[in-house]
């Protein structure tokens, strides 16, 4: 994956993915995944909301994860 | 909620809070004061500190409360001053960071390997040992892997040969029977909340005639070595929750080693590829560390966070960057397998049910993952 490169959804092809969206799916598949989800595709892969996402998004955030 | 990381901290007891209590409130006299209030306060740690002293098989003057393992561990390590120390490559970081600040002094310190199950060999332990050695320092028991090291026999060999002996005892006390004579430790230290008693409550052992340097300039409290005004509140739930723990070892052993086995045959079943990592014929009762084969055990954590069910990594990162668990490593696993692993720790409170939904869950996010992946 290069830098400033557009990434879509994997799943329901939903243009740009963001920090967050990919720092996402780091943490909770694999640092190397090739095929991203976007929040939406996340949350219903794994049976949980967005907002719990966001939430554990936040919580990243404060701990200083440079990754979001 | 599920919570499944006993090793990390415990629920304080529902009769063990019920005593505590009245410590905050009513009875909130200060132990050095003269009137009845007081009077009553000293009396109280006292009767903890006999409570304390009776389960590990120590004398009342032995026992000297603190804020916890941390502090225990580095007021001991911080008391050396010259020469040489030994410790494992797998201790907790306050073992770890104070022989750092030790070596940074000029004190030379030996790290002793641990085998593939995460023991430290005697055969190592006397090689190390050196004419100028002034301190040893084991773990009892590890809080990552649970596996319990030979300290008694470590003490048996150094108790003629003029070398304190140290054991950190924190993840140890209220899991398995602790006796300090039977150890041979000059000192141990264990911490409250990892027994179902109150957080910034630790003890500190101390043999008759070993001396220490002051931790805390002041008063006369704790035999004038750690001044300041008592934690009575949490003094008396360390006294109420370690007798608890005592009288009910054999039942808490019992259960939590029949979770364990469920753990480990229930995620064995659906994933045989799993490394339980340690000793699994000398382990602390409630604790598990399995390794998962292509998957980060960060990512498993996060998963069953979000089902709602608590259990613990070493290898989180918090900055981008995840650094392999030290234990690990020293097992000789690889970072990948290192980064893979989680630790499941199991308490007072944990039931079969609870288990069962664990093995579910875990299974489910592994599969998750790995198909994500692909």
């Amino acid at each position: 994956m290069s830098v400033g490169k557009q990434i879509k959804c994997a799943y329901c092809d939903k243009d740009k993915l963001t920090k967050n969206d990919i720092g996402l799916n780091k943490k909770l598949i694999h640092q190397q995944v090739e095929r991203m989800m976007c929040l939406t595709c996340l949350a219903a892969y794994f049976e949980t909301t967005e907002e719990e996402l966001n939430e554990m998004i936040e919580r990243f955030k404060q701990q200083g994860c440079s990754m979001f | 909620m599920i919570y499944a990381d006993n090793a990390a901290t415990t629920k304080i007891s529902d009769s063990v809070l019920k005593k505590m209590l009245p410590f905050l409130q009513e009875q909130y006299g200060n132990a050095s004061s003269h009137y009845s209030l007081g009077i009553k306060a000293k009396r109280t740690v006292e009767e903890a500190r006999q409570k304390v002293a009776v389960a590990i098989g120590a004398a009342p003057s032995e026992i000297l409360f603190t804020s916890g393992g941390s502090e225990g561990n580095s007021w001991v390590l911080s008391s050396v001053t010259s020469g040489h120390v030994i410790t494992s490559s797998i201790e907790h970081h306050s073992v770890l960071n104070s022989c750092r600040s030790l070596a940074s002094k000029g004190i030379d310190v030996t790290y002793l390997p641990v085998d593939s199950k995460g023991r430290v060999s005697l055969d190592s332990l006397k090689e190390a040992i050196r004419s100028d050695t002034q301190l040893v320092s084991i773990m009892l028991a590890n809080n990552e892997i649970g596996t319990i090291q030979p300290i008694a026999e470590i003490g048996e060999y150094l108790r003629d040969r003029r070398i304190l002996f140290h054991t950190d005892a924190v993840q140890a006390v209220g899991h398995i029977p602790v006796n300090v004579k039977e150890l041979g430790v000059d000192f141990l230290t264990a911490s409250s909340h990892k027994f179902n008693g109150a957080k910034g409550t630790g003890i500190l052992y101390k043999r008759n005639g070993i001396l220490l340097p002051p931790l805390i300039f002041g008063g006369t409290q704790e035999c004038g070595v750690r001044a300041g005004t008592e934690n009575i509140a949490g003094i008396v739930a360390t006294g109420a929750a370690l007798s608890e723990s005592i009288n009910d070892m054999a039942a808490m052993v019992e259960k939590q080693s029949a979770l364990v086995q469920t753990t480990i045959s229930g995620i064995r079943d659906k994933i045989p590829s799993i490394i339980v990592n340690g000793d699994e014929n000398n382990r602390l009762p409630g604790i598990i560390n399995i390794a998962f084969d292509g998957v980060k055990g960060e990512s498993l954590m996060h998963l069953l966070d979000l089902k709602g069910i608590c259990v613990s990594t070493s290898s989180a990162c918090t900055s981008g960057k995840d650094e392999p668990s030290h234990v690990l490593l020293a097992l000789g696993l690889n970072a990948e397998q290192a980064k893979s692993a989680i630790r499941i720790s199991y308490g007072r409170y944990n039931t079969k049910r609870e288990v069962e939904t664990i093995v579910v869950n875990i299974c489910d996010a592994y599969d998750k993952i790995l198909a994500a992946k692909l």
